[in-house]
C-alpha cells in the first residue's frame, strides 16, 4: 500500500467520523480513565506505602504520599541469597511450564475444532469434564508422589499444569472461527496436518497464542499450591512459597513463648512482598500487547 | 474397527492431541478416583481402596440441616451475577479500547486494568476492610462529611452481593478483555474495509462486525463458567467475608460452609461427598446449557 | 519433511515426563563409622513446624557432628509452616512418605493418627532407649498423655496450663492517673477511661478469629471461683463445658449458665458502650499487631510479660508508648484444674525403619548439653548460661526446634531477663501440685460417631458464636436464634460425649 492511498484512507475516515461519533469516542475515553485510575490507585497505595516507615503506616495508614520512607521491609525480604534463589526457580518453572504448555494445548485445541475430526464431541467432553470434577487431594498426591516420585522435583511444579482445559476451550473457540477452506487449499498442495497447522494456522493465530501464553505464565507464577505439596527441600522453594513462609514466619516469632523474638509483623512487609511478587511478571504484559496487532490476520496470508 | 480405520487415515491429525491426552489421563483422570472418596469411610491406613464402603453417609452432614439449600443458591447467585457482569463489563472494555486511536493511550490504560489481577483477595480483602470499617472506614468518613448517617457495613448484608460483584469486576476485567481483545485482533479487516466503503459508522460497525464475531469467545466463557457455578469463589469469600457470621445468609457458599463444617474434624470423606455433590451438579448445569446453545447456535457449542 | 521436523514432539514431551519421574532417587550416606559405636550410619527423616532460624544451618551441623561421633546418625529436619501442617502431614502420612520422627498434636490429627495405627506405640522403646527422655517427664505427665492406654508420642511442653494475660497500655493508665490494674473491675475501669480520655485509642479488642480469645472465654478462664472448662468438642467453644470437677458434661443452651450468661451480657455491654472494637468481627489485623500500631489499647495475649520487642516496636510508633501485663490467673495452689494435657507431641511412625534410632536421637536430645544446643544454638555463640538453670541470649536468634521436639520441665531454662513477678507466675504453672488434677485425665472425645452433628454444629456456631462471645450481637436476640437452630443437635453430641465419658470413669474407677 502506498503513501497517497494510505492518506486517501484516512482523509475519507476523517470526513466519515461526525460529531456525535467523536462525542462518542470522548465517552469511551473517559470512562476507560476512569476506571484505569480506579486499577491504579490501590496499586500505586500498595507500591508507595511498601516504603513506608513503620510509624508512618502506623499514624496514617495507606497514604497517598507517606511522610516517612524506608527500605526495611525491602531489606528484611532481601536477606540472604535464598530469594534471587527462588526467583530463579520461579522462573525456570514459568519458562519450562509455558512453552510446554502452549506447544500441548495449542495442538489439542486444534484437534478439538477441526472439522474432520469425527470424535471433537467426546473429546471436548472429556476434557471438560476434569474441569467440573477438578482432582480429590488423597490421589493427586500418591500419584506424584508415589507413582511418579516427583517429590523435591521442579517437574512436579510443571507437569500438573501443562494441560489446561480452559486455555484450551479458549483456543478452540478461535480456531473455530477461521476459515476451513485455508486447510483445504494447502491440503491440495499436499502438506499433512502437522505442517498445515504449524505453516499456516500458528500464525495467523498469533494474537490468541499469545494470550494464552501469558495465562499459562501468570498460571506458574503465581502457583503456590503445587509446591507447597510437593517441595519440602527449602533450597527449592519457588518464589510463591518462599514469600508466604517469610509472612507467617513473622507472624509466628511474635506467638513463640520466651523472651527472643524477632520484630513482629510490619505492615510494610506485606505490602513489599506484594510488589516483589508481580515485580517481574508484571514487565510480561506489555511484551505480549505487541502481538495483538492487526495485520497477521487472514489478509496477509491469502495475500 | 470403524474407529481404528479413522484413527489411522487421519493419524496426521490426530496424532496432535496424543500430548495433551497424555496429560489429562495422568493429571486429570487418574485423579479422579479421588471422588470414591465420598462413598466411602476414608481411614488413611487403609487407602483409598480399602476404606469400606459407606454408601452416602458422607453427604448426610449437609443435607440433613437446611442451610444447604441457602449455601446453595447463594452459591448459584453469586456465581450468576459474576459470570454476567465480569463478562459485560470486559465486553465493553475490550470494545471501547479497540475504539482508541491513540497508540500509548490503549496500551496504557490496557496494562493498568489488567494490574488488580495480581492483587490477592488476602490484599483485596483488606482494602475493602479499610474502606468499609466501622472505626476509620474511608466511606463512613465520607459519608460522615457529606452529613449522612454512617453505615454499619459490615453487619448489613444485602450490600455485600453487590460489592463482592463490583470487586470481581473491577479485579478480573483486565484479565477476560485480553481474551476479547486477542479476538478482535484476530478479526480480519477485510470486513471492516468493505463496511467503511458502504458507509458504516465506527458504530455500526462494531455493532455489526465486531460483535458478533465476538460471540464464540463470549458464549464459550459462558460455558467455561456455568461448569463452575456450584464452585464458590473460596479466596475471595473468605478473604473478603472471614468468620464475619453476620454477613453468612447473603454471601455464605458451598465452599466456606463445608470449610467451617469440617476444619475441625479434617475429614477427607466428608469434603469430598461435598466437591462430588458440587461436581455432578456443575456437569449437569453444563450439559443443560451446551444442549440449549447447540440448539441456538451449533457452532459455538462445548461439546 | 516438515512433518518429520515436528514430530519429534511426541517422543520428546513423553521423553521429559519420563526423565522427570525418574531423577528423585535419594542420597545415601557413607558408611564410615568415625565414633566407633558399631551402629550402621542412618539419617532420620524429622517433620516440624517452625521455619528455619537465622542460625539454623550452623546448629545443625553441630547436632550432626555430635551425632555422629556419638551414635553414627545424621538428622534432616524439614520444618512445615502452621497453616499447612494440618493437611501436609496427612498427605505425607496417608502416603506412607518415608518419615522416622513426625510432630503431632491433640490440636492436629494426634488421636485419629494413633487410633488408626500410624504412630508406634513407645512404650517398649522408651524402656529400651530412652531413659532420658523418661525421666525428664513426670510420671504424672505420662499417665496423663496416654491415648486408649497407650504412649503414641512424647509429650512436649513445661508447663501445665497456658500463659496468658491481657497487655494494656501502662504510659496511657499512668497519663489517666489509675494505679496499676489487679482485678477485672480495675481493668473495666482502665478501659473507660481510656475511651473517655480522648486519645481515640479503641480501648479493647478480643480476637475474634479464635475462640479462645473471645472476651467471654478469656473471662471464664481465669475464673477459678466456677472452674468452667471448654470441653474441645468444638476448638475451645464453651457449649458444652466441664464445670468444677464432677464428670459432667454441661450443655450451655440447657443450664444458662449464669456466670457465662453474665460474662456475655457484660461484653455486650463493652461492645455497646465503644470499648470493645466495633470491628471486633472483621478486623483482618490480630489484636497484637493493632496494639502495636497504637490503634488499641488493651489484648488478651498467650503470656505472662510483654516481649521486649513489642515495647520496641510500640516506641517506634507512640513515643513513651509503653505494654505492661494484666494477669488475672490465680495463683493459689490448687484452685485451678489441669488434666496435665500437653499441647505437643514427638511421635514415632510405624513405618520407619529407624525407630530405635529415632528414640536413640530423642533421649540423645533430651540431654541437657544437647537440649540446649537444639533450643537455643551454639553456647557462647548465641546464648550463655547464667544463674540457676537461666539462659542469657547473646545474638537475637535461637537454635533449631523446642516445643515441636524436645521441650520438658525438667531441662528447660528460663529466661535471665525475666522480672520477679513474672518469674513467680512461669515456675507455678510448671509445677505439676500447684493444679487440681482433673477427673478427666486421660480422657479424649471420640467425635465419630456423631461427626455429622459436630459438622452442622460448627456451622451453626460459626454464625453467632463470634459475635455474642465478643459482644457484637444482641444476646436477648441471638442467642434465642442459636438455640432455635442448634439446641437438637448440640443435644445429641452432649449425649455421646457423655456416654464416652461415662464410660471412661467407669473403666477408671
Amino acid at each position: 500500500m502506498n503513501r497517497t492511498a494510505a492518506l486517501d484512507r484516512s482523509e475519507q475516515s476523517r470526513r466519515n467520523s461526525r460529531l456525535p461519533e467523536r462525542l462518542a469516542t470522548g465517552a469511551m475515553g473517559l470512562f476507560l480513565i476512569v476506571f484505569a485510575l480506579l486499577c491504579l490507585f490501590p496499586f500505586w497505595l500498595i507500591v508507595v506505602n511498601s516504603f513506608a516507615s513503620t510509624k508512618s503506616l502506623a499514624l496514617n495508614g495507606y497514604a497517598l504520599w507517606p511522610n516517612e520512607f524506608t527500605l526495611g521491609s525491602y531489606r528484611f525480604l532481601l536477606q540472604g541469597k535464598q530469594l534471587f534463589t527462588s526467583y530463579g526457580i520461579t522462573i525456570a518453572v514459568t519458562a519450562i511450564g509455558t512453552l510446554l504448555g502452549v506447544l500441548v494445548t495449542m495442538l489439542f485445541a486444534y484437534v478439538l475444532a477441526h472439522p474432520k475430526n469425527r470424535y471433537g464431541g467426546i473429546l471436548s467432553f472429556m476434557t471438560y469434564v476434569p474441569m467440573v470434577f477438578g482432582s480429590g487431594l488423597v490421589g493427586f498426591y500418591l500419584l506424584v508422589v508415589q507413582w511418579l516420585h516427583l517429590k523435591d522435583s521442579l517437574w512436579a511444579l510443571v507437569l500438573p499444569y501443562v494441560m489446561n482445559p480452559f486455555f484450551a476451550f479458549i483456543l478452540v473457540s478461535f480456531y473455530r472461527s477461521l476459515p476451513y477452506e485455508l486447510n483445504e487449499s494447502a491440503k491440495i498442495d499436499g502438506a499433512g496436518e502437522w505442517s498445515i497447522f504449524f505453516r499456516i494456522i500458528r500464525p495467523i493465530s498469533t494474537p490468541v497464542i499469545a494470550t494464552i501464553s501469558l495465562f499459562y505464565a501468570l498460571q506458574y507464577w503465581n502457583d503456590w499450591w503445587l509446591s507447597l505439596l510437593f517441595i519440602d527441600n527449602s533450597d527449592k522453594y519457588p518464589l510463591q512459597l518462599l514469600l508466604r513462609q517469610l509472612m507467617s514466619q513473622m507472624q509466628l516469632s511474635s506467638l513463640n513463648h520466651g523472651n527472643v523474638l524477632t520484630l513482629p509483623p510490619a505492615e510494610g512487609v506485606k505490602l513489599a512482598t506484594v510488589c516483589l511478587t508481580i515485580g517481574p511478571i508484571i514487565f510480561v504484559y506489555p511484551m505480549v500487547q505487541k502481538y495483538f496487532v492487526k495485520g497477521l490476520t487472514l489478509g496477509s496470508v491469502k495475500g | 474397527m470403524r474407529v481404528m480405520k479413522e484413527l489411522i487415515r487421519n493419524r496426521g491429525l490426530y496424532s496432535m492431541a496424543i500430548p495433551g491426552l497424555v496429560f489429562l489421563a495422568v493429571f486429570s483422570y487418574i485423579p479422579l478416583a479421588g471422588h470414591l472418596l465420598a462413598f466411602k469411610n476414608f481411614q488413611i491406613s487403609r487407602g483409598i481402596w480399602g476404606s469400606e464402603w459407606t454408601g452416602l453417609d458422607n453427604f448426610r452432614f449437609f443435607f440433613s440441616n437446611r442451610d444447604w439449600i441457602q449455601v446453595t443458591v447463594n452459591t448459584l447467585y453469586l456465581n450468576a451475577l459474576f459470570i454476567v457482569f465480569e463478562l459485560v463489563f470486559a465486553l465493553l472494555i475490550a470494545l471501547f479500547l479497540n475504539e482508541i486511536r491513540l497508540k500509548w493511550f490503549k496500551r496504557t490504560v490496557q496494562s493498568v486494568v489488567f494490574l488488580p489481577y495480581f492483587i490477592s483477595w488476602i490484599v483485596v480483602g483488606y482494602m475493602t476492610f479499610i474502606l468499609f470499617n466501622n472505626t476509620d472506614g474511608l466511606i463512613n468518613r465520607v459519608l460522615d462529611m457529606a452529613g449522612l448517617q454512617a453505615v454499619d457495613w459490615y453487619q448489613t448484608p444485602w450490600v455485600w452481593p453487590i460489592i463482592l460483584t463490583l470487586t470481581r469486576m473491577w479485579k478480573s476485567a483486565g484479565y477476560f478483555s485480553i481474551i476479547l481483545l486477542a479476538a478482535i485482533a484476530g478479526i480480519s479487516t477485510d470486513y471492516y474495509e468493505s463496511a467503511r466503503l458502504d458507509g458504516a459508522t465506527r458504530f455500526q460497525q462494531m455493532r455489526y462486525i465486531t460483535l458478533p464475531l465476538l460471540r464464540p469467545q463470549l458464549i464459550i466463557l459462558v460455558l467455561l463458567g456455568v461448569g463452575r457455578i456450584f464452585y464458590g469463589d473460596f479466596g475471595m469469600i473468605y478473604g473478603i467475608i472471614g468468620d464475619n457470621g453476620i454477613l453468612f445468609p447473603t454471601t455464605d457458599v458451598i465452599d466456606t460452609y463445608s470449610y467451617r463444617a469440617l476444619r475441625q474434624l479434617g475429614d477427607f470423606s466428608m469434603s469430598s461427598a461435598i466437591v462430588f455433590y458440587q461436581s455432578v451438579m456443575g456437569l449437569i448445569a453444563v450439559v443443560s446449557f451446551n444442549a440449549l446453545i447447540r440448539r441456538i447456535d451449533k457452532d459455538s457449542r462445548l461439546f | 519433511m516438515a512433518k518429520w521436523k515436528t514430530m519429534w514432539i511426541v517422543p520428546a514431551v513423553l521423553a521429559l515426563a519420563v526423565a522427570a519421574a525418574g531423577c528423585s532417587g535419594g542420597d545415601s550416606s557413607p558408611a564410615a563409622d568415625p565414633g566407633g559405636t558399631g551402629l550402621e550410619p542412618v539419617t532420620l527423616e524429622i517433620v516440624v513446624p517452625g521455619n528455619k532460624g537465622a542460625n539454623f544451618d550452623e546448629v545443625l551441623a553441630e547436632v550432626n557432628k555430635r551425632l555422629k561421633t556419638e551414635m553414627n546418625t545424621q538428622v534432616k529436619f524439614t520444618m512445615l509452616d502452621f497453616a499447612d501442617l494440618n493437611q501436609k502431614t496427612n498427605v505425607m502420612l496417608a502416603s506412607g512418605e518415608n518419615v522416622d520422627l513426625v510432630f503431632d498434636a491433640p490440636w492436629l490429627h494426634l488421636d485419629a493418627m494413633a487410633s488408626q495405627g500410624y504412630y508406634e506405640d513407645l512404650s517398649e522403646l522408651i524402656g529400651q532407649y530412652g531413659p532420658n527422655v523418661q525421666k525428664t517427664r513426670p510420671d504424672q505427665m505420662w499417665d496423663a498423655n496416654k491415648i486408649n492406654g497407650k504412649i503414641y508420642g512424647v509429650p512436649l511442653g513445661s508447663a501445665y496450663t497456658q500463659q496468658r494475660s491481657v497487655f494494656i497500655r501502662k504510659d496511657l493508665r499512668e497519663q489517666l492517673k489509675l494505679a496499676p490494674v489487679k482485678t477485672y473491675a480495675d481493668l473495666k475501669n482502665y478501659l473507660y477511661a481510656v475511651r473517655d480520655g480522648g486519645s481515640g485509642i479503641t480501648p479493647l479488642l478480643a480476637g475474634a478469629d479464635d475462640v479462645t480469645y473471645s472476651w467471654v472465654n478469656w473471662l471464664i478462664r481465669d475464673d477459678t471461683s466456677v472452674n468452667i472448662r471448654p470441653t474441645n468438642f468444638s476448638g475451645a467453644s464453651l457449649m458444652l463445658y466441664y464445670k468444677g470437677n464432677d464428670g459432667k458434661v454441661y450443655n450451655f443452651f440447657e443450664t444458662e449458665e449464669p456466670a457465662i450468661l453474665s460474662a456475655i451480657a457484660d461484653t455486650r455491654k463493652l461492645f455497646e458502650d465503644k470499648v470493645m472494637s466495633q470491628d471486633v468481627l472483621t478486623n483482618k489485623s490480630g489484636p497484637a499487631e493493632m496494639q502495636l500500631q497504637n490503634k488499641v489499647a488493651a489484648t488478651p495475649q498467650m503470656a505472662f510479660a510483654v516481649p521486649d520487642s513489642f515495647n520496641d516496636q510500640l516506641k517506634q510508633v507512640a513515643s513513651g508508648g509503653e505494654l505492661e501485663p494484666v494477669r488475672l490467673f490465680d495463683l493459689t495452689p490448687g484452685s485451678n484444674i489441669s488434666n496435665f494435657k500437653m499441647d505437643n507431641f514427638i511421635c514415632i511412625v510405624k513405618t520407619s525403619k529407624h525407630k530405635d534410632r529415632a528414640m536413640m536421637f530423642l533421649d540423645w536430645a533430651n540431654r541437657q548439653e544437647n537440649y540446649d544446643l537444639l533450643e537455643h544454638g551454639i553456647e557462647g555463640v548465641n546464648w550463655k548460661a547464667s544463674g540457676e538453670h537461666k539462659y542469657e541470649t547473646l545474638n537475637n536468634d535461637s537454635g533449631i526446634v523446642s516445643f515441636q521436639l524436645i521441650q520438658n520441665p525438667v531441662l528447660e531454662r528460663e529466661w535471665a531477663g525475666s522480672d520477679e513477678e513474672t518469674l513467680k507466675y512461669n515456675q507455678f504453672i510448671t509445677q505439676d501440685d500447684n493444679f487440681t488434677k482433673d477427673v478427666m485425665t486421660g480422657f479424649t472425645f471420640d467425635p465419630t460417631p456423631v461427626k455429622n452433628e459436630v459438622a452442622q454444629f460448627s456451622t451453626i456456631q460459626a454464625k453467632y458464636y463470634n459475635g455474642l462471645f465478643n459482644g457484637a450481637l444482641d444476646p436477648d436476640d441471638y442467642l434465642t436464634r442459636f438455640k432455635a437452630e442448634g439446641a437438637d443437635i448440640l443435644k445429641k453430641i452432649q449425649t455421646e460425649f457423655q456416654r464416652q465419658v461415662d464410660e471412661f470413669l467407669a473403666k477408671k474407677a
